[in-house]
């Protein structure tokens, strides 16, 4: 499976949408790491590694804004893949604010089918990796 | 006996002269009645050494008397003209006058052609007229009495009040006396030949003595009685001076045996009335030498008022003008004692503004104050003067006014006050200023009130002024008051509502989020359930999940479409108008919805290719529009379709028109479109089954109206479809100059779009 050996990071704070999140994922081939609030959050995206990181935005402890903008002044130790906002957050506002703080992507999960969420984290990995396809 | 009446006219006529006179000198009016009331008491008095010659004999006496008749006529004519209102004799009468009268002296002290000469009879000195007697009597009659009563009844004829009454007695008085005078010293002499009756003329002058003060007595104001009261105490004096004298005389007479003499006695009555009056004149001029000789000054009463008045006008402080009209009066007076008071409607009574120099506490002031001026000024409100009201009281009591004469006159008393002045404007008090005596216990003169009247006059209107200005003051500032309270309750309820709103908004925002978790959830696990299941599921198991699946889609639609209608109505979304090219947005929004797989229905896109204008719109919010406008074909589609894009321009506008190949609408329905949760009677099914919410359609006008276009819906009828047309302004010179007017800025936060299902 050519998805074999990324990790992904899922940040959701909801049980049950964070499972299954993992879970599509992980069918997927994924590595597939999770984080239930802001701080751990950050924890492991400044420890890096990630080829993608799926983001919530309201979070307990810090919400997702807060870690954008903490990660523009303190980079990852080792440099992860694009940051990819999931959110039920479907504001013009707020996801013109995610992509100034540099976010990548914007999935509203609401709008989604399970099926297409898999297309666009396919799309994003992709685009960043596009030597991994060649 | 004649002669006794003729001394008692005489001396009468003398005392009349002088009240006049002591009431105002320099009245024209009252200097030409006493000028005649003197001239005549003298001329009367000249017959008594006529029918007793002394020092010279009864011709000289006669010659004198008829020199004082010419004087006598010329005062006459003076008073004609004067009285009562000041008027000067007319420059003719007076040459007329010394014309006709100058012969007339010339033929009485030169010739016998007047008076030949008088004989002594034992009924008293007759005298012998001249040929020209005629003349004089003629000329007396004519151009002086007849002269001075025509102006009186002249005069009569168009005075009114007070006037009128003393004309009348003037007019009568003059004319008794003149036409006696006449008759007796003109006609009897030169007909009957004979002078026996001169001397009864003399006794005439009673009636206009008489007539005037009758008239003073009933006609004339209070003060010119209490001028009255001085004269007879005058009067009396010099008669208990002339009566020492006369009694000396007398005596000195007896004892030595010598003869009375009555030329003498006479010389001792003018004289004693004479040393009356010089005695009280010196004593007054004394008085003034001594106040200047003590330094109190005997001030300007021009200069004062003038001053006084300025400073007043220039006012409108209360507290001040109180203060400089003390100070002024308490300067001009030498004043120990005053104090002013001013009414007050709200507690209605006087109330003390401010005392000097009186031991009373200020409770009992103002309580003697609004005991007694409720009695006495209404009535007449003037100058109160405790000289006045003691004499006026000190008679015996004849009614209720003399009594409460006496009881303020006890009042001001008791309480050292000297003068009452009341200050009216409008016929109303609105104060009073009340002053004790003068430092040098002098009385106030006839100035001094007059000053305090024009002072009292003038303050009133400077106090009224103030008190008008200072009422307006109060009541800005009780407005400026009440209107910043207003304000601040405002203010703060304005807060509290931004607060409210702020946590309505935060709740509403975070509630609809947290709806919108576990219904992904179930929408997600649904769509698990229905494509990714490990085990085959039964058609009835497929129905019931993708009923699930849908409702939880329509679920997520309608909490977005609620947080979008409430962001709209409450003015949070913001409109930022720029050129959109239609055409391309169109062909944009056909690649999203065939892409984005939402549905299985087969659909097929016609865009009507035109040249036509770009609009001046906020593409985000027209784009959220026309894609629930797509979206709303599709949904009312059932199978297979046909969505048509048409455009068409006027210069102005551009018309977008969609058109669909779906159910379509009934009449009835098309009005009901636009409305929120329009339930459409026809479409019902098709609505629940497709996830419609019933808001997107009034989402949709709500943001064109917002760009200022307009939309509208129409529909051949069920099952012919129906095409959506939007008209929005070309963005051209016109609208990009006045893009203010299309653009909305919220005031508070700026809130976004949730996105719209398609």
């Amino acid at each position: 499976m050519d998805n074999a050996g990324k990790k992904i990071l899922i940040v959701e704070d909801d049980q049950f949408l964070r499972e299954f999140y993992q879970e599509l994922l992980q069918e997927e081939g994924y590595i597939v790491d999770v984080a239930a609030d802001g701080e751990i959050a950050l924890k492991k995206i400044t420890e890096g590694g990630f080829s993608l990181v799926l983001l919530d935005i309201m979070l307990p402890k810090m919400d997702g804004i807060n870690i954008l903008k903490t990660l523009k002044t303190s980079p990852a130790k080792t440099p992860n893949g694009p940051v990819v906002c999931l959110t039920n957050l479907g504001q013009d506002t707020v996801i013109k604010q995610c992509f100034e703080l540099g976010a990548e992507g914007y999935l509203i999960k609401s709008a989604l089918n399970p099926d297409e969420v898999l297309v666009e984290i396919k799309s994003y990995l992709q685009k960043s990796s596009p030597n991994a396809k060649s | 006996m004649t002669n006794l009446f003729i001394a008692t006219a005489s001396i009468l006529s003398l005392i009349l002269a002088v009240v006049p006179i002591r009431k105002n000198g320099k009245s024209l009016s009252n200097l030409s009645f006493a000028w005649l009331s003197f001239v005549m008491g003298i001329w009367a008095m000249l017959f008594i050494p006529y029918n007793y010659p002394f020092l010279f004999d009864s011709l000289f006496w006669i010659k004198a008397i008829y020199i004082l008749v010419c004087v006598m006529v010329g005062a006459m004519l003076f008073f004609g003209y004067a009285f009562p209102y000041g008027d000067k004799p007319n420059r003719w009468a007076i040459l007329i006058y010394s014309v006709l009268n100058i012969p007339i002296i010339y033929m009485i002290l030169f010739t016998n052609l007047f008076v030949a000469s008088v004989h002594q009879t034992p009924t008293g000195p007759e005298t012998v007229v001249g040929p020209y007697y005629w003349y004089g009597s003629l000329v007396w009659s004519v151009s002086g009495l007849g002269i001075a009563i025509y102006h009186l009844v002249k005069k009569f004829k168009k005075a009114t009040g007070k006037a009128k009454f003393q004309l009348l007695y003037m007019f009568l008085g003059l004319s008794i006396f003149g036409i006696a005078a006449a008759i007796l010293d003109g006609l009897i002499p030169i007909i009957f030949h004979t002078s026996r009756y001169f001397s009864l003329s003399a006794v005439f002058t009673l009636a206009f003595v008489g007539m005037t003060a009758y008239s003073i007595a009933r006609h004339r104001l209070l003060d010119i009685r209490v001028a009255l009261q001085e004269v007879l105490v005058f009067s009396l004096t010099t008669f208990l001076i002339s009566g020492m004298f006369l009694i000396g005389a007398i005596s000195y007479w007896t004892f030595t045996g010598q003869e009375f003499k009555m030329g003498v006695l006479l010389i001792i009555v003018i004289l004693s009335s004479l040393l009356t009056l010089i005695f009280e004149k010196v004593t007054s001029v004394s008085k003034i030498i001594a106040r200047n000789f003590l330094g109190q000054s005997v001030y300007d009463y021009q200069k004062v008022v003038r001053e006084l008045g300025l400073r007043l006008s220039t006012s409108l402080d209360l507290q001040r003008l109180i203060d400089t009209l003390i100070d002024q009066l308490v300067e001009v007076f030498k004043l120990k004692k005053m104090a002013i008071l001013l009414y007050d409607h709200g507690k209605n009574k006087y109330l003390l503004q401010k005392v000097v120099g009186f031991n009373k506490t200020l409770d009992q002031i103002e309580e003697i104050f609004n005991s007694f001026t409720s009695v006495y000024f209404p009535e007449s409100p003037k100058i109160i003067d405790l000289e006045e009201i003691r004499k006026l009281s000190s008679g015996p009591v004849f009614g209720f006014k003399e009594n409460s004469l006496r009881q303020l006159a006890t009042i001001m008393d008791q309480n050292e006050l000297s003068l009452i002045i009341p200050l009216v404007t409008n016929n109303k008090i609105i104060g009073i200023i009340v002053i004790g005596e003068k430092t040098s216990l002098d009385p106030y003169t006839v100035q001094d009130i007059n000053f305090l009247n024009t002072m009292a006059f003038e303050t009133s209107i400077a106090f009224q002024n103030a008190k008008s200005y200072e009422e307006i003051q109060k009541f800005n500032i009780t407005l400026t008051k009440e209107v910043e309270d207003a304000t601040r309750e405002l203010k703060h309820a304005n807060e509290k509502l931004k607060v409210l709103d702020k946590l309505k908004d935060d709740f509403v925002s975070i509630a609809s989020h947290e709806l919108r978790t576990p219904m992904t959830a179930i929408r997600s696990y649904a769509w698990m359930a229905l494509n990714r299941s490990d085990v085959p599921l039964s058609d009835k198991l497929k129905r019931y999940l993708i009923r699930v699946f849908i409702s939880t889609q329509r679920l997520i639609n309608l909490v977005n479409d609620m947080l979008n209608i409430s962001r709209i109505e409450s003015g949070k979304i913001e409109i930022k108008p720029e050129p959109v090219d239609v055409l391309s947005l169109v062909r944009d929004i056909i690649d999203e919805v065939y892409y984005s797989k939402s549905t299985d229905k087969k659909f097929q896109f016609e865009v009507m290719e035109k040249p036509v204008p770009k609009v001046f719109a906020d593409p985000d919010k027209l784009r959220q529009v026309l894609l629930n406008l797509v979206g709303n074909s599709i949904k009312f589609t059932p199978q297979e379709g046909k969505i048509t894009f048409d455009f068409f321009t006027d210069g102005k506008t551009v018309e977008i028109s969609i058109k669909d190949t779906g159910v379509g609408i009934s009449k009835e329905d098309l009005s009901k479109l636009f409305h929120k949760f329009s339930r459409l009677d026809n479409s019902y099914t098709a609505l629940s089954v497709s996830g419609g919410t019933g808001l997107g359609l009034y989402i949709s006008k709500n943001l064109i109206e917002l760009m200022h276009g307009t939309i509208k819906a129409s529909s051949e009828g069920v099952g012919h479809g129906t095409t959506v047309t939007i008209t929005l302004p070309v963005a051209n010179s016109d609208t990009l100059s006045h893009a203010d007017q299309f653009t909305i800025k919220p005031r508070g936060e700026v809130k976004g779009l949730e996105p719209v299902a398609i």
